[in-house]
Order: structure tokens, then C-alpha cells, then sequence
């Protein structure tokens, strides 16, 4: 039988909420925080993996969905035509060149439509793309590597091929943009069609794209009709209609896309922290809503009496919630969404992602109402149930105090001793002490783990991976890593000497560095098929053996230029410690390596080399005199990153020899020089180093000090995020404490009056509830140290794996910082509240209940 | 000798108009080793009146002098001190501490006085109100006149002088009534203690030495045995 029951209820709700303000103030508190962690969480991981996704777009260098890479001009406009194409831009590749300042980053000359740029991120910024014969836009770093201007209308000189004919040509710079180059390693040139033309003359591409230097094929870039899920689908339906050889069409999907666009590392990170928002938001909420069902246990018995059904007395409860979420939810999405954007552009920083995300979407607000809502209603659903569970009878005669009700008898006779009956009295709810104590540990562990986090941050370890001493001079290049190092030869030795004539300075120690070519002949060979075949493999997944066999046959490693690149650095020999302590094959033999007949291998091309073969290559020059040396041992390179040229090259290798086997060449590139200084004089040496170099603009330095500048600047920045976060969550811990120990010591006022009547002083009832407290506090902490550590250990672990800079640090110091405070907390709060209750005298006391 | 003594002892409730005079000049005397029933309608003012001799209340006006000192006006933390050297209580809800076994609840005055127990005392007393073998019990395993009994062995246990005890059988049977009351006054001759007994219970009160009627704040009269 249905009856309208509803107004009654939801007046019963009204009447008890308004009864409940402090109740109220602590759980809409509560709601905030949560909402706020929540909505700041979301906010930041899902604007972090927007800015992640863009940052992986523009490093699959377009936006687009698919490429067919090698199509005849009419395949491409059959293609082009096809209905399933939803927008589309088209290029023609015309050729590829190694020469000069591409040597190291290929350069590709190719035609483009306005589309097919936008696509690709190479729409000119400045400038426009090339219209006459003779005009070029181009990636603006080809211009800094050629010594030129930023600047429209100069002069580019370019030596390339197209189908075995060589051309030499001047173009005029029309446009240009720029472009990461650790993002996009090779240099995009694009010409007119009209040129274009007259160059492909003769040229098939049908023929070319059979592996024989694909010139005059077209690209043309998609976007498909439908959802990506049907992509491949949809691109097979293409193929099928257009009559196109996928193989020979060179199909290529955007890696980009492949992924559901989240880093599984944030979606794992983000799990992991709302988790423990959950967790931590969900033992306060229950907590409070608990504590609040047991002090009402009488008005909700009385209900029960006169005829509410249990069902009714849940909806008084969640009513009551719900009421409360009404306004802690908007406040908390609002103010966490603030929190998120304010975190944001730090976050990005600190994990140097230069894409603006998009502006977050609508979702995390759902998303984040949603969670909130849910931890709200699982909160409630307990304390909910135990209202409608009230017994009538018993609700009168309970007084929320009952000791454990299993335990009937207790052994010893100590227990009146004030630290025993505080004891005690904190188990007398194992619930409520649980519920505590827990919120108090997560708040404790998770400020831990950042606390660890930063400190375990290595100075020396980061330092290590950018200076080995006082001063880094080499070429203003060598700092800018906008494209990779080629010897400049800007560094002089008598600029070295100059400098190594400052008073305070140890040590001049120098790095050489040479582009060395070693022929493809015999192991190298093979290490290169080896190379080509896990490239084919990592493409192609589905290819067979022989598949990958038949390829590799028609591959024509002519395309590498006969040589593949060998890395050379020389190395003075104050370095010759460090090749030690970095060894990691073989055995270093200091004899051995300065004769000049050794050298020790850094990276190994995948193992394209190994320790104990013989490599020859020759320096600077492909018809140089090549020498042969035998591998004595392999270091770890990325331990020498701060003496390395920054980059590797693929496929190649790199090799390490004393100084003694470049100061034999004619013109050596010294890369860079590490100055060694007294530590008296570092701060004088910085001015006077500044001096010597003001006379040589191509040449620069860093200081140690900048450095440790640097990295305290990334370190406070993640520090900023952590912190907040972790300060919100011990703030919930907080709460937690001080609503249940108020709560707690105000359903207590009767029993706390009836001791004082028995001769219990104001005195010895504060030491009491302050002990509870402290035992709290106690017990919170003992769980934070035995459990605590082991979980920071591990996350901190895995947080910083692969990581160089962080060496797992055990600190005390959180324990340090927090104690105080949550020990000030333990030791105020109940003096406060005794003092409150205290203002009734202890008859009026031990008369409320009566 | 009076052991208990009040001059004109006044306690006021609320504010003009809507004062509560609970006690109106009441001016009483009761000697060492004295039983004296205190009886009166609800809202006499005799809780109030107990309450003043033991220190739980502090007067509006008068005084209320113990064993020859003036406790009216001793701060709450000497009152306290006072109360549990001196006074003990026994209340109609017992009040025990529920975290707290027997024996625990019954040296807990002792305890917090920072004395060392009496144990031989402390045992004699236990075993006269024949809670011997519930020493390790938690209260909430007790019945009503059990509890009853831990309350009396507690209010007994700091050996004080003066025994105040309020309506101590009102939750109680009657079988149970006379068990209690029997060992109240048995332990009050054997430990020569002054016992002031609130209780409407006119049967009751005829055990004491004297009852004291309370009406409206004021003694209205008393009769001796």
C-alpha cells in the first residue's frame, strides 16, 4: 500500500539537520575536500594527458589519422576522392639528402599543399609556402645550422639528387616555422610544384617506390570518416575500392592515436591518488555520519517508537547527506578545478610539456560530482542502516559509551590509574579508533611518500648528469639543443689556456668530439640487418620471418651512405676516472687505453657492436685515414651524459679515446672544457670567466651554481604539487581526529561530571583526555612507521625508477614536522572542549540524561 | 559534635522573574555517626540540599560547614580534592566507570588521590558486600543491586566520614531495596560513618535516626526517633 509519507520525512531530516550544526560544518567540510581532491586530480591528469597527447602528436609530426605514404599522383586523387576521406592533405616527396648540415638530421625536400603543412605542424609562422621556382620554406633550425638570419628572403644553397642526377641550387627563403628537433628529428624543406616538376622529369614513382629511393611518390595525410576503433576498417575499404597494394601504398596509421590517448603511468598514478582521496574522504565522511546516527540513537529510537519504518529512518539519514552534498559538492568542484588550473601550468613545466592543454571539458565536473556523490552515499549507507536498525528500547538506556560489548569481564586491577583508564577508553569504540587512526595514517604515509620523493632527489646524482666540476665552457650550440652537435670548432686552446691561467684553477679538462664513419662491412653489417629487422618488426608486428628476410634483401643499405656513424669522443685524462668508475663490460686498463690502439665503447648501436671486436672508422672526413681499435670494455654512456654530445646517433655507435688520438688530427673539435677551480675562488672565477669569454660570443658557460639553480626550481615546483595534495589529505586526517574527539568527549559530559564527583579533579580529567588523544596520535604514528615506510619505500621506488637523479633517501623528517603539530592538536583540543563542557556545574552535568 | 553543619544555605536557579529558589535558607545540623533520612516531594530541593554538603554545588548564599571547615567557598578544584578525601557518594544510577572492572571502579577515588590502596580494607569491604567473586567483572555484566553494591564499596573505599547517598535504592527492587539498604547501614555502624539518605520512600526512611522533611527549599520539620 502506498501512502505519502515523503513531507513527513523530509520534514523529520529538516528538523534533525538543523538540530546537528557542528555535525554539519564538519561533514560539509568534509564533502569539499573530497570534491575539491577529486575535481584537482582529474583537472590536472586529464589536462596532463591532453598536453601528453599533443606532445606524442606532434612528435608522430602530424595530426592526422592515417598516411598513405607511397602513391602515384592518380592514386592519390583516387584516394583523395573516396568518400570515406574526411579531410586530407597531400605532399610530394622529391628527395632526401645527408649532406651538410644534414649530416646529422636527414633533410627531406618535398612538396606541400596548405593542408598537408597544417597537418604536419609545418605551416609556416613567418612567411608563406613557396610559390615561384626558386622559393623554399623551411624548419627554422636549417637556418641557424647554416649561420643564417631568421629571416625571410636569404639565400639557401642545397646539394642533392633526384634519381641518380645531382643538382646544386640557391632558393629564397619564403617561410619558415619552427619545429622541436628532439621531437622531429630531420629538417623539412618544401618546394614548388613548378620546380618539382621539372625535377621528377622522368621519374616514376610506381618504380621508385619499390625501396629505390621513393622519388616523386605522394603523400597524401587523412583524417577517415567514423571512430578510430573503425579506422583500420575504413582504411582497408579504401584500399579495396581505390584497387591500391596496401603493401605498396605504405599505409601508416598514427601512432598517436594508437593509444587511448592516457599514458598508462597517469592513469595507474591517478587511480592510485584517488584511491586514497576515496579512501581518506570515505573515513571521515562515514565517521562523522556515524558518530552523528550514535548520538541520536535516542531521537531515532523515539521515531521507531511512535511507527517510523526503518526504511524511513535511512531516508532521514541520507537525506541529510544529500542536503549537504547540495552545497560541499559545487563548492568543492569549483574550488578544485581553481586548484587543478592554478597546479597545471606548473605541472607542465616541471615535466617540460610546452602544449597548452585544451581547456578541461565538462566530464571531470561530472566525473568528479559522481565520485563524490558515490563516496557520500557508501559513507552513509552504514551509519544509515544502523539508524533504521535501533532498537526502541535500547535507544533509550543508550548512552553511546558501552564498552566493548563482547568483552564481560576485564583482568588486573591497574586500570584506575589515569594513563590506564585512557587507555582503555580509547577502545571502548574500536570502530571509531580505527576510522581515526586509519584517516590519520594515510594523511602521514602520503605526505611521506612526496616528502621522500623530494628529498631523495640526488644533487649530486642530477649535477653528475650535467657538470663534472666548477664550469662547463663549450660553443653556444653545445647549450642550446636545438639540433645536434656537429664540431664547430669554436673552442680554441688558446682561449683554454687563457682560462686555464686564472688564478684558482685546477683544471682544464677537455672533451673532443668527432662525427667518425665506419663502413658497413663485416660485423657492423650485421648489426645493421639486425637493426633493420627489428625496425621492419616493430612496423609490421604481423610479418613473417621470411617476409622480414625478403625485405632486408631488397633493402639497399646504400641509402646510409656505405657508413654508418661512430660517435668519437676523446677525453683528457683527468676523465679517465670516471671511464673507470663507469665501466660496466670489460676491464679498463689504463696502459692500455692511452696507447691509442684501445677504446671503450659507449652506446652500442643495440648491439650492433660488442666488447672485444675490432672497429674501424675514420674521423671527420669519410676518406680519411681510417684506423682500426680494439673494444677493451663498455661504459655506461648515460653516466657521461654531461661530457656526451647529448644525443645518439641511430644507427651508429659511440666510442671513447684518450685526447692523445685527436691531438694528432689536424683540426680537433674541442666540444667542451671543464674547469676545476679552487673553492675560494668559484665566485670570483665567474666573473672573470664571463670577462675572457665576453670577446667570443660563439662561446658560453655554466656554473655549477646555475645548475643546482635549475634543478631546486624543478624540484620546489613538484614539491608545490605534492604537497598541496598531500596537505589537503592530512587535513582530512585532521578533521577526522578533532570531529571525533570533540564529538567523543561531548557524548562523554555525563560520565566526565560523574568521575569528578567521585573525586576526579579538572586537572586529572584533562590529563586523561589529553592522553587519549596523545595515545591516538600514538597509535597513528606506529602505523605510519611499521607500515608506512615500507609502502614510501615502494612507492618512491617505483616512482623514481629509471630515473637517474633519485637515490631512495630514508628520512625521519615528516615524523619531525607533523609530530609537533598533531601533538600541540592531541594536547589543546581536549583541554578546549573539557573546559566547554565544564561550564554546566557537575550536578546540572549529571542530571542531563536523567 | 556536628559533623555537618549549614547556616541559612541558599541556592537559586535562572534569573528574575523566573527564579527557582531550590534551597531557602535551610539551617541544619547533624552529628558524627548520625543516620538522617532526607524526604520530600520531587523538586523539594533535597537533591540540591545533598549535593551542597558534598561539595558538588557551590551556594547562592549561606554556608555549609564540614567536619568544622567552611567548603562554600573553595574553588572547584578543592572542592573536588575535598570531596574525595571526605564525602562519599552513592548515586540512584550507580554511575560506574563502564571501562573500568569491580575492583578497579572501587579503589578509583583511592586512585586518583594518587594513595596507595589499602588492600586489606579495600578486601574487607568487597567480601562484606559479597562481591568477591566479581572483582574482574566489566559493570554492564552486573545486575541493578549488584552495581548498586560496586557503588557503595567505591563511595566506602576512601574510608570518609560522611556517607551522601541519593534515592540509592530507587532503581532497585524491593527484595534488592532491602539487601542494599541493609548494607548501607550495616557498613555505616561498622566503619562509623555519618550517612545524610535522600529517598521519598517513607518505609525507608524510617530505618534512619531522624528524617528531615524538605518542602518548597525550606525544613519543614524533622522528627527524631
Amino acid at each position: 500500500m502506498r501512502n505519502n509519507n515523503q513531507p513527513i520525512v523530509r520534514n523529520l531530516s529538516k528538523r534533525s539537520f538543523l538540530a546537528n550544526k557542528s555535525r554539519n560544518i564538519f561533514a560539509l567540510i568534509a564533502i569539499v575536500l573530497t570534491t575539491v581532491l577529486i575535481t584537482a586530480v582529474f583537472t590536472i591528469g586529464i589536462s596532463l594527458s591532453d598536453g601528453m597527447r599533443q606532445m606524442l602528436i606532434h612528435s608522430y609530426g602530424r595530426s592526422t589519422e592515417v598516411d598513405f605514404q607511397y602513391l602515384t599522383e592518380d592514386e592519390a586523387r583516387r584516394v583523395a576522392e573516396h568518400p570515406l576521406i574526411e579531410e586530407y592533405g597531400l605532399s610530394r616527396l622529391i628527395t632526401v639528402t645527408a649532406e651538410g648540415v644534414f649530416r646529422q638530421a636527414q633533410g627531406e625536400i618535398h612538396t606541400a599543399d596548405e593542408n598537408f603543412a597544417g597537418f604536419t605542424f609545418s605551416k609556416p609562422t613567418t612567411g608563406r609556402l613557396p610559390e615561384a621556382e626558386k622559393e623554399i620554406a623551411l624548419t627554422s633550425w636549417i637556418l641557424d645550422a647554416m649561420n643564417l638570419p631568421k629571416e625571410l628572403g636569404q639565400v639557401v644553397h642545397l646539394d642533392f639528387e633526384v634519381a641518380g642526377t645531382p643538382y646544386s641550387m640557391d632558393f629564397t627563403v619564403c617561410g619558415f616555422w619552427d619545429s622541436d628537433l628532439n621531437l622531429q628529428p630531420y629538417g623539412i624543406l618544401y618546394i614548388a610544384d613548378a620546380l618539382a616538376d621539372k625535377l621528377l622529369t622522368g621519374v616514376n614513382p610506381a618504380q621508385t617506390r619499390l625501396g629505390d629511393g621513393y622519388y616523386g611518390v605522394t603523400k597524401l595525410t587523412a583524417n577517415i570518416d567514423g571512430t578510430l576503433s573503425e579506422l583500420e576498417e575504413n582504411v582497408d575499404t579504401i584500399l579495396q575500392d581505390t584497387g591500391i597494394d596496401p603493401e605498396g601504398a605504405g599505409v601508416l596509421f598514427n601512432g598517436a592515436y594508437n593509444t587511448t590517448g592516457l599514458d598508462n603511468g597517469i592513469i595507474a598514478a591517478m587511480a592510485l591518488i584517488i584511491a586514497i582521496i576515496l579512501v581518506s574522504g570515505y573515513l571521515l565522511i562515514y565517521n562523522i555520519f556515524y558518530i552523528s546516527v550514535m548520538r541520536d540513537v535516542r531521537f531515532y529510537g523515539l521515531l521507531k517508537t511512535i511507527g517510523t519504518t526503518q526504511k524511513q529512518l535511512k531516508g532521514v539519514v541520507n537525506f541529510q547527506a544529500l542536503l549537504l552534498c547540495a552545497v560541499g559538492i559545487p563548492v568543492g568542484l569549483l574550488l578544485g578545478y581553481l586548484l587543478g588550473v592554478m597546479l597545471i601550468p606548473v605541472l607542465l613545466s616541471f615535466l617540460s610539456i610546452d602544449y597548452m592543454p585544451a581547456p578541461p571539458n565538462p566530464w571531470i565536473f561530472l566525473l568528479g560530482a559522481a565520485l563524490a556523490l558515490f563516496t557520500v552515499l557508501v559513507s552513509c549507507h552504514g551509519p544509515a542502516k544502523k539508524a533504521g536498525q535501533v532498537s526502541p528500547v535500547e535507544a533509550v538506556r543508550y548512552t553511546g559509551l558501552a564498552a566493548a560489548p563482547a568483552k564481560k569481564t576485564k583482568r588486573g586491577s591497574g586500570g584506575a590509574k589515569i594513563p590506564r583508564m585512557a587507555w582503555s577508553n580509547i577502545f571502548r569504540s574500536r570502530k571509531k579508533a580505527s576510522l581515526v587512526i586509519a584517516s590519520l595514517s594515510v594523511g602521514l604515509i602520503l605526505f611521506n611518500i612526496v616528502y621522500t620523493l623530494v628529498g631523495s632527489f640526488d644533487v649530486n646524482k642530477y649535477l653528475q648528469g650535467h657538470i663534472n666540476g666548477d664550469f662547463l665552457i663549450a660553443g653556444t650550440d653545445y647549450f642550446s639543443f636545438a639540433r645536434p652537435y656537429t664540431p664547430s670548432r669554436t673552442l680554441s686552446e688558446d682561449l683554454l689556456s687563457d682560462v686555464k691561467g686564472l688564478d684558482g684553477v685546477q683544471e682544464v679538462a677537455k672533451v673532443y668530439y668527432a662525427n667518425g664513419f665506419a663502413p658497413i662491412e663485416g660485423k657492423i653489417k650485421d648489426g645493421l640487418i639486425n637493426f633493420q629487422r627489428g625496425r621492419i618488426l616493430a612496423e609490421k608486428p604481423s610479418l613473417t620471418e621470411q617476409e622480414i628476410e625478403q625485405i632486408i634483401e631488397k633493402t639497399d643499405f646504400g641509402a646510409y651512405g656505405d657508413f654508418i656513424d661512430a660517435q668519437v669522443y676523446g677525453f683528457d685524462s683527468y676523465w679517465l676516472d670516471k671511464l673507470e668508475e663507469n665501466m660496466i663490460e670489460g676491464t679498463f686498463d689504463r696502459e692500455k687505453f692511452l696507447s691509442g690502439d684501445y677504446l671503450l665503447l659507449g652506446f652500442d648501436g643495440q648491439g650492433m657492436v660488442r666488447v672485444g671486436d675490432t672497429v674501424t672508422f675514420s674521423l671527420d672526413d669519410k676518406d680519411g685515414e681510417k684506423r682500426s681499435y680494439e673494444i677493451m670494455g663498455r661504459v655506461d654512456y648515460r653516466a657521461l651524459n654531461s661530457l656526451s654530445a647529448h644525443f645518439i646517433s641511430v644507427p651508429g655507435f659511440s666510442v671513447y679515446l684518450p685526447s692523445s688520438g685527436f691531438e694528432s688530427l689536424a683540426n680537433p673539435d674541442i666540444m667542451s672544457a671543464t674547469v676545476i677551480a679552487e673553492e675560494a675562488a668559484i665566485d670570483r672565477l665567474q666573473t672573470e670567466i664571463g670577462i675572457l669569454l665576453a670577446d667570443h660570443p660563439e662561446v658560453d658557460f655554466r656554473s655549477r651554481v646555475d645548475y643546482i639553480a635549475e634543478m631546486k626550481s624543478d624540484n620546489q615546483q613538484f614539491a608545490l604539487i605534492g604537497f598541496t595534495l598531500c596537505a589537503v589529505i592530512l587535513l582530512i586526517g585532521i578533521l577526522n581526529f578533532v570531529n571525533t574527539t570533540m564529538t567523543n568527549i561531548f557524548s562523554r559530559k555525563q560520565e566526565l561530571a560523574m568521575l569528578q564527583s567521585v573525586g576526579m579533579t579538572a586537572r586529572q580529567g584533562k590529563k586523561m583526555l589529553v592522553l587519549e588523544s596523545i595515545y591516538y596520535m600514538a597509535l597513528a604514528l606506529l602505523v605510519f612507521v611499521t607500515v608506512g615506510y615500507g609502502v614510501s619505500h615502494f612507492a618512491v621506488n617505483t616512482v623514481t625508477q629509471g630515473s637517474a637523479a633519485y637515490t631512495y633517501q630514508f628520512t625521519f623528517a615528516p615524523l619531525v614536522i607533523c609530530f609537533p603539530v598533531l601533538l600541540l592538536l592531541a594536547c589543546v583540543l581536549p583541554v578546549r572542549m573539557y573546559k566547554s563542557i565544564s561550564r554546566d556545574s557537575v550536578v546540572q552535568r549529571l542530571r542531563e540524561n536523567e | 559534635m556536628a559533623v555537618l553543619k549549614t547556616e541559612s544555605l541558599k541556592k537559586y536557579y535562572g534569573k528574575d522573574p523566573n527564579t527557582v529558589k531550590a534551597l531557602d535558607g535551610v539551617d541544619l545540623e547533624i552529628q558524627e555517626g548520625e543516620f538522617v533520612a532526607v524526604v520530600g516531594t520531587s523538586g523539594s530541593g533535597k537533591s540540591t540540599l545533598l549535593h551542597m554538603l558534598g561539595g558538588l554545588d557551590t551556594p547562592t548564599d549561606g554556608k555549609v560547614i564540614v567536619g568544622g571547615k567552611d567548603i562554600s567557598g573553595m574553588t572547584d578544584e578543592q572542592l573536588t580534592i575535598f570531596r574525595r578525601r571526605n564525602v562519599g557518594f552513592v548515586f540512584q544510577n550507580y554511575n560506574l566507570v563502564p571501562i573500568l572492572n569491580v575492583y578497579e571502579n572501587i579503589v578509583l577515588p583511592i586512585e586518583l588521590d594518587g594513595n596507595t590502596v589499602d588492600k586489606g580494607f579495600v578486601e574487607n569491604i568487597i567480601e562484606t558486600l559479597g562481591l568477591a567473586e566479581k572483582k574482574t567483572n566489566l559493570p554492564n555484566n552486573l545486575s541493578g543491586g549488584q552495581q548498586q553494591r560496586v557503588a557503595i564499596a567505591r563511595a566506602l573505599a576512601t574510608k570518609p566520614s560522611i556517607l551522601l547517598a541519593d534515592e540509592p535504592t530507587g532503581n532497585l527492587d524491593s527484595k534488592t531495596s532491602q539487601d542494599v539498604l541493609g548494607v548501607l547501614k550495616m557498613t555505616s555502624t561498622r566503619f562509623h560513618q555519618t550517612m545524610v539518605m535522600i529517598t521519598h520512600n517513607e518505609q525507608i526512611a524510617q530505618l534512619a535516626d531522624r528524617v528531615i522533611r524538605i518542602e518548597d527549599g525550606k525544613i519543614f520539620a524533622a522528627k527524631g526517633r
